[in-house]
């Protein structure tokens, strides 16, 4: 065997081992149907994020705005026969819920353990609720003095959510201080109640304590008793809370990229939902100027908005 | 005369009945349709720390201040300025069917143009520099909808503000490009052949520009009156016919870049005049008039980062009035007043916190006034009875301390001086003192004193001593105010408000006819007295209720002749509730007022009246970004008059009735 086989035969090997090594990670001419529920720039960017962990593969996008009935949903796929559903926004998921053929993924979806079941065995993705213990540790961290945090949540909606960050919040200096709101007629007396126990309000996403007829008189209220709020929005940020906590879009499109890729390559998925690794921070100067707090140059350092 | 007749008390009744069935509408429906979770994550929201500390000023301000939001007018269906001040507390508005013109707590002088009263466009003063008059009807020159929120002052503001700021303050806040975000189109009509059109376009560009500008148009035909005054075969039987058309139109920009600020606003209104007041001949539709009013202004406002802030204008204002009174000599002849009034100014603003208790204001302003011109002539032949040409300064310089003396104590002291190359000079000082007893109670104890220079109308106006003669040796009306104000936030949602009030006006400018000669001539003869209380209690749940009820006591007397003040109600009461109706689609608006009798020049009454007005909004309902409304405006079809001023032949005029509005909008 001259030297250049045996070159020749590592070469090879070598690819071998290179091709098996990248399997799992590794996709070509596959078909993704994308079905949006958002109509947001957010939407995009996780579509961009989606699209960036693919880069220089082979694979077909294609995009639909929120569609409506079934029937519409299993005329696309029919037509498309796509390899994976990316969802994007809790009524695309649910829309795609009922589809059994196709393997599913999801981000941009908030609370989604309330939309799908154990039995919904075919469907993973990104959680869009930021992890609470990553919003505590950095309150507790580098806002000592604020100790009592205060939070008004449906039940129905956010129930589970604000259990898993009562629990949270054990294992931090905090108080977490709550009061149930079943309609936006229970705000006034929650946040009276709230007014003299908390240092500081905590929202999430919850569309009857933080909704679009609400969140603006919450915050009016907290900035008129000197109580720093704390959003979950730039908008919020800029609006006159103190410091919001939002996701990282983009890469929770790269996240679920990185499942859909395990999915199309038959790999197992730990779990269904998935935290968002990153999460984004914005404050208000303005805001922390008026109520005198100072933000510390380490956290100034993790802010990626000012406002 | 029983206070209350059994017909008013009816109308009480069916108001409340109504109030109380709208607090029962099914709350659960208004929530609107559930949002999903992450809508909210990219939800837009308005500057919420600019409101509230536009809210927190608002605590600390040394007076009594209420707000009116572009959201009031739209679920109100507020169709003008009119509309907005009869729902405030303390003010009134009476017409004679010309102007509009505004009493507060319990002074309301017939004929006197409001000009007690100061008004401004985003800080800039609009009153104009020969009858300073206040323009609330079509007569003013902002569209609604290009009105961002409107602040009313209730007390002396001369200390800050100086001439005019008698009785209050209005400042209309305009919208800024950002608020509007595209182009806003309207149409509008209603009762009495009216209609209006307009236009909004705002925008706020990458570059930091903001931009806006509003073009309407309005007419209206009016309607054909009928005074009994004039009622014989030889005056049509007292109609008088096609004598009540108004047209108008308005034009206003406002670019704002970082610090500077551009502003600019023309407002013309033309109205025919079914009154036959001045003695001009009746049911002659050339009786007219015609008010022109308009300002540009480029502003400097810059904020320091050592607690500073300045603020620097210069402005050219211009108002123009035509009137035309068809006089029977014989033959009839037109008649015409004309007035142009030209000026330009400058002011500076500063204001600076002094270590952490004190803050400084000081300020100043100079005024030139280009024209101050009136003349009076008939048309045709010609004949000039009056013309007389002026020009004069004003200068004033201000300072303003608030002094922390302690946490939950503060004192406010301001003195201004005003220098008129007319008359001469007028010092104006307040003081308050205000206690947060609790986060939710503030105690405000207040005193100001506050003037009203004489205008040239008043100083030089004369009709070739045929009527009316002038009197160059007026002085400044002056106005000592005592108030106690209590606030109080009883939940985060419903606050009350109560205050009581004193105040004196000497040498008060009032017409009377000189025995000497029988000429009219404006003199310092009057002295008024009033002591009244306020109580207000609001509520403001966004999305499920707004409400509101406020009374005034005011008992207003006519020193010299130891009697109530003409045109004085002793009584207000006003109420209105806006509720959706369906969820956050559809939205009900209620509103009642009623207002005491009030005494008229010749001591008879004009009797007390209960106006409810009623509007329904739809928003997004049909079409995205599609609004609808559908006014009722003196829903009962209250029968009720105004007193009329000197100029009038008619002890009152009568007021309309059940009038309707109707009004689409669209955001492209």
């Amino acid at each position: 065997m001259t030297l250049a086989n045996i070159t020749m035969i590592r070469r090879v090997v070598l690819i071998v081992v290179l091709i098996i090594l990248c399997r799992p990670f590794y996709v070509n001419g596959k078909t993704v149907l994308a079905l949006k529920s958002i109509d947001a720039e957010a939407c995009d960017q996780a579509i961009k994020g989606f699209m960036s962990v693919f880069r220089g593969q082979e694979l077909k996008m294609i995009v639909f705005d929120n569609l409506g009935t079934e029937a519409e949903i299993s005329a696309v796929i029919s037509e498309n026969s796509p390899d994976l559903i990316l969802c994007i926004g809790s009524n695309a998921l649910r829309n795609a819920l009922s589809i059994k053929s196709v393997p599913k993924i999801f981000c941009l979806v908030a609370h989604p353990e309330s939309i799908i079941s154990p039995d919904n065995v075919d469907i993973f993705g990104i959680d869009m609720d930021l992890p609470v213990s990553t919003q505590f540790r950095i309150l507790a961290t580098h806002f000592p003095k604020l100790q009592r945090i205060g939070a008004m949540y449906n039940p129905e909606l956010s129930g589970e959510y604000i259990e898993k960050a009562r629990k949270n919040a054990e294992d931090t200096p905090l108080e977490l201080v709550t009061r149930p709101v079943n309609t936006i007629r229970d705000i006034p007396s929650a946040l009276n109640y709230l007014k003299d126990r908390v240092d500081i309000l905590w929202a999430f996403l919850d569309a009857t304590a933080y909704g679009p007829e609400t969140a603006r008189y919450v915050l009016l209220f907290a900035l008129r008793k000197g109580i720093p709020f704390i959003g979950f929005s730039e908008e919020f940020a800029k609006a006159g809370a103190l410091v919001a906590f939002y996701g990282d879009y983009k890469d929770m499109g790269c996240q679920s990229a990185l499942l859909a890729k395990k999915i199309l390559a038959n790999e197992p998925l730990p779990k269904p939902i998935i935290e968002p690794r990153k999460v984004r921070i914005a404050v208000n100067k303005k805001v922390a100027r008026s109520m005198a707090i100072s933000f510390t140059s380490e956290f100034l350092a993790m802010v990626d908005q000012v406002y | 005369m029983a206070w209350i007749s059994m017909q008013e008390l009816k109308s009480i009744a069916v108001g409340f009945f109504l109030a109380i069935c709208l607090l029962f509408v099914d709350m659960a429906e208004v929530t609107g349709e559930p949002l999903s979770a992450e809508d909210l994550a990219f939800m837009e929201m308005e500057d919420v720390f600019a409101a509230a500390k536009h809210v927190q000023e608002i605590r600390e301000a040394p007076a009594s201040v209420s707000v009116v939001s572009s959201e009031d007018i739209k679920r109100y269906g507020y169709r003008n300025l009119t509309d907005v001040l009869n729902n405030v507390m303390g003010f009134y508005t009476y017409s004679d069917r010309n102007y509009d013109y505004v009493g507060v707590r319990g002074f309301g002088r017939l004929g006197d143009y409001g000009n007690r009263i100061l008004q401004l466009v985003d800080g800039h003063t609009y009153n104009d520099n020969i009858y300073g008059s206040v323009f609330l009807g079509n007569e003013f020159g902002i569209d609604m909808d290009f009105i961002k929120r409107i602040e009313i002052v209730r007390g002396p503001g001369s200390a800050l503000y100086g001439s005019n700021a008698l009785f209050g303050v209005i400042n209309v806040v305009t919208k800024t490009g950002e608020d509007v975000d595209g182009l806003f189109t309207k149409v509008e009509g209603g009762s009495f052949d009216s209609y209006q059109g307009g236009v909004l376009y705002g925008k706020r560009f990458k570059n930091g520009l903001d931009l806006i500008f509003s073009f309407s148009l309005l007419g209206s035909d009016g309607q054909d009156h009928y005074f009994e005054e004039f009622d014989n075969p030889f005056l049509s039987d007292g109609w008088a016919r096609d004598a009540d058309r108004e047209k108008a139109r308005r034009f206003g920009i406002k670019a704002e870049y970082h610090d500077f600020r551009f502003l600019a606003n023309i407002g013309v209104r033309e109205k025919r005049v079914p009154t036959a007041s001045y003695e001009t001949v009746f049911n002659d539709n050339r009786f007219k008039t015609k008010d022109e009013r308009s300002f540009a202004e480029i502003s400097w406002d810059h904020s320091f980062e050592d607690n500073a802030e300045m603020m620097a204008r210069i402005y050219y204002d211009r108002y123009d009035f035509v009137g035309d009174y068809p006089w029977d000599y014989p033959p009839v002849t037109i008649n015409r007043d004309e007035s142009i009034g030209q000026w330009v100014g400058t002011e500076l603003k500063y204001l600076r916190g002094i270590g952490a208790s004190h803050s400084v204001s000081l300020g100043g302003e100079v005024i030139y006034h280009i024209d101050a011109d009136q003349e009076n002539r008939d048309v045709e032949p010609r004949e000039t009875y009056f013309d007389d040409e002026r020009n004069f300064t004003t200068w004033s310089v201000f300072m303003q301390d608030e002094w922390e003396v302690f946490s939950g104590l503060r004192l406010i002291g301001g003195l201004r001086y005003d220098h008129y190359s007319t008359f001469g000079e007028h010092f104006s000082p307040r003081v308050g003192i205000i206690g947060y007893l609790t986060r939710e109670s503030t105690l405000k104890l207040l005193y100001g004193q506050a003037f009203r220079s004489p205008n040239v109308y008043e100083l030089y106006y004369n009709d070739g001593n045929d009527t009316s003669k002038a009197n160059r040796d007026l002085d400044p009306e002056t106005l000592h105010t005592y108030e106690l104000l209590w606030e109080l936030e009883l939940s985060p949602v419903v606050k009350s408000s109560f205050s009581a009030f004193h105040y004196e006006i000497k040498d008060l400018i009032t017409q009377i006819e000189d025995p000497g000669d029988g000429l009219l001539q404006f003199q310092n003869v009057e002295r008024v007295e009033s002591d009244g209380v306020e109580v207000g209690l609001e509520a403001d749940w966004p999305g499920v209720i707004k409400g509101h009820i406020r009374y005034t006591y005011q008992d207003t007397v006519d020193e010299k002749k130891n009697r109530r003040l003409s045109n004085s109600p002793r009584h207000l009461v006003k109420s209105g509730v806006a509720v959706p109706i369906f969820k956050d689609k559809l939205s009900l608006g209620v509103q009642c007022r009623f207002m005491d009798d009030r005494s008229t020049r010749s001591d008879r009454h004009a009797d007390e009246s209960i106006i409810a007005d009623l509007n329904i909004l739809a928003h997004d309902m049909i079409i995205e970004d599609l609004d609808i409304s559908f006014g009722v405006f003196n829903l009962f079809d209250e029968d009720y008059s105004d007193p009329a001023s000197a100029i009038h032949v008619q002890d009152t005029i009568e007021q309309n009735g059940r009038n309707y509005w109707f009004k689409a909008s669209y955001l492209f």
